[in-house]
């Protein structure tokens, strides 16, 4: 980079911000360094500049707000697993729901507008959406305070897919898989925490039994571990290589 | 998730991540981990929406996943997809705009209010301050100096926003003059620039 000097031998704007940001070379800054050592003129922009650059931080600062990302979205946790670091914390912008509060959530509906999706032509929808809106329905079958009973969690999907993640799942885990009719997937299972997004449902640390149903109009997939155990497609439910090998044990069930 | 690919496809694109081209192993929860913060930070100093700010970074990273990458291009690479999914998103700028109405609106409202703290008030304004004087700015200058916020080098920020290598420096400089003078109280009471 070039030590710009006007006419009169003064350095321009492009060359002091170039010092102030460490661009320059170090000829470049000796030079400009030698400059500034003689020129009050040129040492009097350089303050200005450096004025600005405080002033446009802090106003830049004014603008933030904390990153919602304490850990990986439910969508990204999916997507990675199987690579070497599948991440084992619960989503973010999905609903948690904690095994001592499944009660406490009976009759609770929750709309997801899900960030983008509800926000006509934003770049997510575009891309990753063409599912529309997607509204996730949570709420609980609760008999009573001395037993929950199972919770349900439930995702719309208009065309697309459907990704159910079930995450550390134990040996004594027992899926029951079935299509229905309904445009909604849903995931039913006693003592587990959901996370839920457009699309996509993902249940940790699941026991006992645990009922999926597919919608038959949409393309799923069924992974436990990351894993894939069943699949949908076009209309057909069929158990997938893994579920020889998972722990869970898969049980395709015709829609009653 | 892309609706015309169905979950087989999906899956097999999924399943190539944690190699990059080289097949050395790519860690997505470390890439994650590191740029998050700041391509969120990045997103919402550019579209004033804090939610939209957080899917534009998630569809970034969702790319990153289908597109495996050295660790040293992975940051210039997230800003770049993160850069041209805002610029893309042209009823953003609609959606933005009534955001900062709404804002000032609420701002105008907040004098009558009594249930809203002061400094609320105060924060509202300064944020919508800012925002009017990042208005005066041209989109590109925008971008180049939320870059240089970020720490990027001169060359990085010439790539992802697509300007000479040797124009950043003057561009940066008068952008920067030209928003420090937007956000000269003086400027921001008279509300127009000298």
């Amino acid at each position: 980079m070039s030590i710009d000097e006007t006419p009169c031998s003064h350095i321009e704007d492009p060359a002091l911000l170039a010092l102030l940001d460490g661009e320059s070379t170090a000829a470049e800054r000796d030079g400009l360094q030698d400059h500034l050592g003689e020129c009050v003129e040129c040492t009097r922009r350089l303050d200005e500049l450096r004025f600005a650059d405080r002033r446009v931080r802090a106003g830049l600062e004014m603008l933030d707000v904390p990153s919602p990302f304490t850990t990986m979205p439910p969508a990204l946790v999916a997507a990675s697993r199987g690579t070497s670091t599948a991440i084992r914390t619960p989503p973010t912008r999905g609903i948690r729901m904690g095994r001592r509060s499944v009660a406490a959530a009976a009759g609770l509906i929750l709309v997801l507008t899900a960030g983008a999706y509800a926000i006509p032509g934003s770049p997510v929808r575009d891309i990753l959406g063409r599912t529309a809106s997607a509204i996730a329905t949570l709420f609980s079958e609760s008999t009573g305070p001395a037993d929950p009973g199972p919770s349900q969690v439930a995702v719309d999907a208009v065309g697309g897919s459907i990704r159910i993640s079930i995450v550390e799942a134990s040996a004594d885990l027992r899926i029951r898989i079935r299509m229905t009719s309904a445009l909604r997937a849903s995931v039913s299972a006693r003592e587990a925490e959901f996370g839920v997004e457009a699309g996509a449902i993902e249940v940790h640390d699941p026991s006992g039994d645990m009922t999926i149903a597919l919608p038959e109009a949409a393309e799923s997939v069924v992974k436990v571990n990351g894993v894939a155990v069943a699949r949908l497609v076009d209309g057909s439910l069929m158990k997938a290589d893994g579920a020889e090998t998972s722990p869970a044990t898969i049980i395709l069930e015709t829609d009653g | 998730m892309d609706a015309q690919e169905g979950p087989e496809r999906g899956s097999a694109a999924l399943e190539r991540v944690g190699d990059d081209a080289n097949g050395r192993d790519v860690d997505f929860e470390a890439a994650f981990f590191s740029h998050h913060e700041p391509l969120f930070r990045y997103v919402n100093r550019l579209v004033g929406d804090a939610d939209l700010a957080a899917d534009v970074v998630q569809e970034s990273f969702v790319r990153l996943l289908e597109h495996p990458l050295p660790d040293d291009e992975i940051r210039r690479w997230l800003f770049t997809v993160a850069t041209n999914l805002v610029r893309d998103e042209a009823r953003m700028r609609s959606r933005r705009q009534r955001l900062l109405a709404e804002q000032y609106h609420r701002s105008d409202l907040a004098g009558a209010s009594a249930q809203v703290p002061d400094e609320m008030i105060e924060r509202s304004q300064r944020v919508a301050a800012v925002r009017k004087a990042l208005a005066r700015l041209s989109a590109r200058d925008r971008k180049m100096l939320m870059m240089r916020e970020e720490g990027f080098r001169y060359a990085e920020i010439a790539r992802v926003i697509g300007v000479a290598p040797g124009s950043v420096g003057t561009l940066l400089a008068r952008a920067l003059r030209k928003f420090s003078a937007a956000l000269d109280p003086a400027h921001i009471e008279e509300g127009e620039p000298k």
